[in-house]
């Protein structure tokens, strides 16, 4: 059972980052800053995209943990365009998104509560659509102990 | 008519200068006059920047009917290609967008609502106005924002809505209507003309 981290915070060893860290402590993991990568916005065709380089990492993971800053009361652009990219630009039925299991992890200093709601709930009708297994979001340490038990880390 | 109010713009601003140059520290660096001493004799400069993919789909269709007989240029987001906040790639044209905005008087932005929310594209530039902070490059511009899609449900528009109002308040942006169907796309429209 192989897990990703997809960290789309600018900070390698941010919040977001340490987060993932708490959730997977003692398991075995790949962790993709996005931030390394060039991708391309939707209708953009560029020689420099690198969203097949990403996508292929999401695809041969069995558990998927996206990580997100919140900035403007949002999750991050970056995060933001990937979803964009994986619902436009990848065949759904020839990927193998379907059946794997997601976690959301989204911290920020003090995020509301109808903020956090929002990215969660793009979450659930974003996996929804691919067939993918959401196991929910976490924002704080008590969520943290509660999805570990859910996901069985 | 409108040569006739080009002549009133110039005569204002004319007598605006004059007042400035009384006062012996020009104010032209002061946030909260700038806007009113910016009158320039072309009049007000809009510029209206479409965050969908496409240049000429439903977003900028919306856009047109909002600008229908108002001067304005078009920036299609699509055309640039901006870093995400803290990439540091070669190529990134976040300043041209940021120049563009500081020439118009006006902004007008129009997005897609893909996933119940903003585009990427518009979430992508939004974030980076973080690298603005400090400095006022879009301080006093006045704001309209329009989301484009099929039935947004109410907390998409609510949400992304509030977005755009904590953008502007911070970055010192008058924001002067949002609109999210047809009727207020000609309620705004009406408001831009008269």
């Amino acid at each position: 059972m192989s897990i990703l981290v997809i960290n789309s915070s600018p900070n390698h060893n941010g919040n977001t980052v340490r987060l993932a860290q708490e959730l997977l402590a003692g398991r075995d993991y790949e962790m993709l800053h996005l931030n390394n990568y060039h991708i391309a916005q939707l209708g953009q065709t560029t020689p420099y995209d690198q969203f097949e380089q990403v996508f292929d990492q999401i695809d041969q993971a069995d558990t998927l943990v996206f990580g997100t800053p919140i900035y403007w009361h949002d999750m991050t652009g970056s995060l933001k365009l990937l979803i964009d990219r994986i619902s436009e630009d990848v065949d759904w039925d020839s990927s193998h998104l379907a059946g794997k299991k997601v976690i959301l992890l989204a911290q920020g200093a003090a995020p509301s509560a109808t903020v956090l709601k929002h990215c969660d709930f793009i979450f659930q009708r974003f996996t929804s659509l691919a067939g993918m297994n959401y196991l929910g979001m976490a924002s704080t340490p008590s969520d943290i102990s509660k999805m570990k038990k859910k996901a069985g880390f | 008519m409108k040569k006739a109010l080009t002549l009133i713009a110039t005569a204002a601003t004319v007598v605006l200068l004059a007042a400035c140059s009384n006062n012996a520290s020009s104010t032209s660096s002061n946030s909260g006059t700038a806007s009113t001493t910016q009158v320039s004799t072309s009049g007000k400069s809009v510029l209206f920047i479409n965050a969908s993919q496409n240049a000429d789909g439903n977003t900028a269709k919306m856009g047109s009917t909002l600008l229908d007989g108002v001067d304005h240029d078009t920036l299609n987001l699509v055309d640039y290609r901006i870093n995400q906040l803290g990439q540091h790639f070669d190529g990134d044209q976040f300043n041209d967008v940021v120049v563009a905005m500081e020439k118009a008087d006006t902004i007008v932005i129009g997005t897609p609502v893909y996933w119940h929310t903003m585009s990427g594209s518009l979430k992508t530039l939004i974030d980076r106005f973080y690298d603005l902070q400090g400095n006022n490059a879009l301080r006093g511009k006045k704001l309209y924002f329009f989301m484009q899609g099929s039935a947004p449900t109410e907390e998409a528009i609510n949400q992304t809505e509030f977005i755009m109002t904590r953008v502007a308040s911070q970055m010192g942006m008058d924001l002067a209507g949002m609109a999210d169907n047809d009727q207020e796309i000609t309620d705004m429209h009406e408001e831009l003309t008269k």
